[in-house]
Formats: structure tokens, sequence, C-alpha cells
């Protein structure tokens, strides 16, 4: 949704540990790190916070997953094993057996971009089991 | 007739034996009581200060009242105040109801309203922690609870439960339900 990347950024876990000299903290266990409706939902995560402002959320799991309401109230959802957030451009990058779904819509490959204000997606096969992307889209309307 | 002897001799007997017991009894723990409650000193809106050779100030305990027991190293101060650190703009600040301190160990137990913080210089630094009670090891510079912990931080807020910080590297470690917030700029 358009405002998400305005909300302040939450994050919960089991146990935290912070780096006031880098900058840093990490959280353990049950992480769940929401912004508006991105929800993103790992085992781990590193915060790089230097200069007191939060620029980067690396999450790793066995899964991560993420979903987020798009602006026409219909849920956007992936996983993979790594993915970074970069809250400044706003831009969600998942590596590693990366999974993304709009609606109905799926789209698969070791790296997936999905830039969150404009929706765009750039999907990379390099260094995945098949090398190559997939992609598997809906039409809106039944052929008349 | 006889009975009634034996039964009067009996109640004599117990009477004298609670007797003795009560004398001997206050003599015995008057003795060691005294010593044990003996106070060695007592200040009242006090500060004492722990300077460094070139006479800079690193450590500060103040407060309103302070008692000191001698043959336990033991202080306890009503509205303590402790200041740590040799740099004036990394000091760390600790206030509370009550502390506990015991100079042997070095250790301070601050009970009841903690707040500790350090003040924000050119947007570096700073936070403000509130707590139940914090156990302070002013040798190693170390802090730590079990309580529910609430700071404020330029970057966001944390709150969590159970906390262990390590002054001298800058680190915090939180021990179960953390949950912070970070504003976006």
């Amino acid at each position: 949704v358009q405002g998400d990347v305005e909300q302040p950024l939450s994050i919960e876990a089991d146990t935290a540990v912070f780096d006031r000299n880098k900058g840093t903290a990490t959280y353990d266990g049950n992480v769940i790190v929401k912004q508006g409706t991105l929800e993103i939902l790992a085992a781990h995560v590193d915060i790089l916070a230097p200069e007191n402002e939060i620029q980067q959320v690396i999450a790793t799991g066995s899964p991560v997953n993420f979903k987020q309401e798009m602006d026409n109230k219909k849920l956007a959802k992936g996983k993979s094993t790594k993915m970074e957030y970069f809250v400044s451009d706003k831009r969600l990058v998942l590596t590693g057996e990366s999974e993304l779904e709009q609606d109905q819509d799926k789209l698969t490959g070791n790296s997936i971009v999905y830039l969150i204000d404009s929706g765009e997606i750039v999907a990379d096969g390099k260094g995945g089991k098949s090398g190559r992307i997939t992609a598997t889209f809906f039409p809106s309307k039944a052929a008349e | 007739m006889k009975a009634w002897v034996i039964l009067i001799a009996a109640l004599c007997l117990i009477l004298v034996i609670t007797q003795m017991e009560d004398y001997f009894g206050q003599q015995y723990s008057g003795g060691l009581a005294s010593e044990k409650d003996h106070v060695d000193y007592y200040f009242v809106n006090f500060a004492l200060m722990e300077t460094q050779a070139d006479g800079t100030i690193s450590q500060q305990v103040s407060g309103q009242h302070l008692t000191h027991w001698k043959l336990q190293q033991q202080s306890t101060i009503i509205a303590p105040v402790i200041s740590d650190g040799v740099d004036p703009q990394q000091r760390v600040h600790m206030l509370a109801d009550t502390a506990h301190m015991n100079q042997q160990t070095q250790q301070a137990k601050l009970l009841g309203n903690v707040h500790s913080y350090q003040a924000t210089h050119a947007g570096k630094g700073g936070f403000d922690l509130y707590t139940d009670h914090l156990d302070y090891d002013l040798k190693n510079r170390v802090a730590s609870t079990d309580a529910k912990v609430d700071i404020t931080t330029p970057s966001g807020t944390i709150q969590a439960v159970g906390m262990n910080a390590k002054l001298d590297e800058d680190l915090l470690r939180f021990n179960a339900n953390v949950h912070s917030t970070y504003p976006v700029k």
C-alpha cells in the first residue's frame, strides 16, 4: 500500500543485541518486521542504522516470508532464503529460491527485486538451480 | 497430697527455665546486634567523586542520605545518582529510589523507579532507559536487570524483558520479548 513506506518500522523478536558503536542491531528468534501492511517473518534479522537512521534490514531464514497488501487490496507475498529491505530506496531484494506472488500471478527465480512504491519487479535466474526464471500470469478476464 | 507437691515443683521448674532462657537470650543477641547494626557514618546531601591522576572525575555517587556499615563494607543511599564515565559527553547517569552498594565487590543494586540516561551530543549517542531495578558493576561498567526495560534512543525505541549492557563496548543485549520501533525519515 502506498503509505507503507512512510510508516515507522517495528521489529519483534525473542532476543536482540545492539552495537551502538557500529550502529547495528541483531534480532533472533521468531522475528517479525512490520511497516504498515508490509510484514516480514524470519529467524534472524540484522539492522543497519548508522547515524541513528535505519537504512537496511537483512533477514534470513528457511525460508523468510513476506506479505504486503497492494493498492488494489489484493495480497503480494513472497519467500526466499534471504531478504534485504533497503528502507530509503523502498526496495525489497529476495535471494535464494525466491518466489513472489501478486494475487494469482507467480514468479520464481534465484533473485527477485521488488520496488514497493511502484510495484515494479525484476527477476533473475542466474545462480539458481535451473539458472532461469518462471512466470505464471492469470488473465484478469476470461477470454470471451 | 504428695501429687500436689510434685505438680507445684514441676511448675516452678518450668518457670525458672523460661526466665533463664529470656535472660540469656537478651544477653547473647544484645551484644551481637549492636555490632551488626552499628552505623559508622551517615551523610546528608552528599557527593563522592573518584578522580583520575589528572584530576578528571571518572565516577560520582551522590544522593540525599547515605548510611555506611564498615563491618560489611556496605552503604544504603536514598535518592542515589550514580554518574560514570570520564568523558562528560559519554557519561551515563543512573537514578533510583534506593541503592545498596557493596564497596568490596564494587556492585550497586538500584531499586525502584530506575532511570538511566546519557545525553545526545551532535546527534550521536544518547538514550533514556526506565526499569524497576538495575544491578550495576562499577568496576567492569556493566548494567544488568531481569525486569522489563523501556529505552528511547535517537534511532528508535526498545522494550524488552531482561538486559545486559557493557558500557565500555557500547553493547546492549536483550534477553526476551524484544519489541523495537524505528521512525523512517
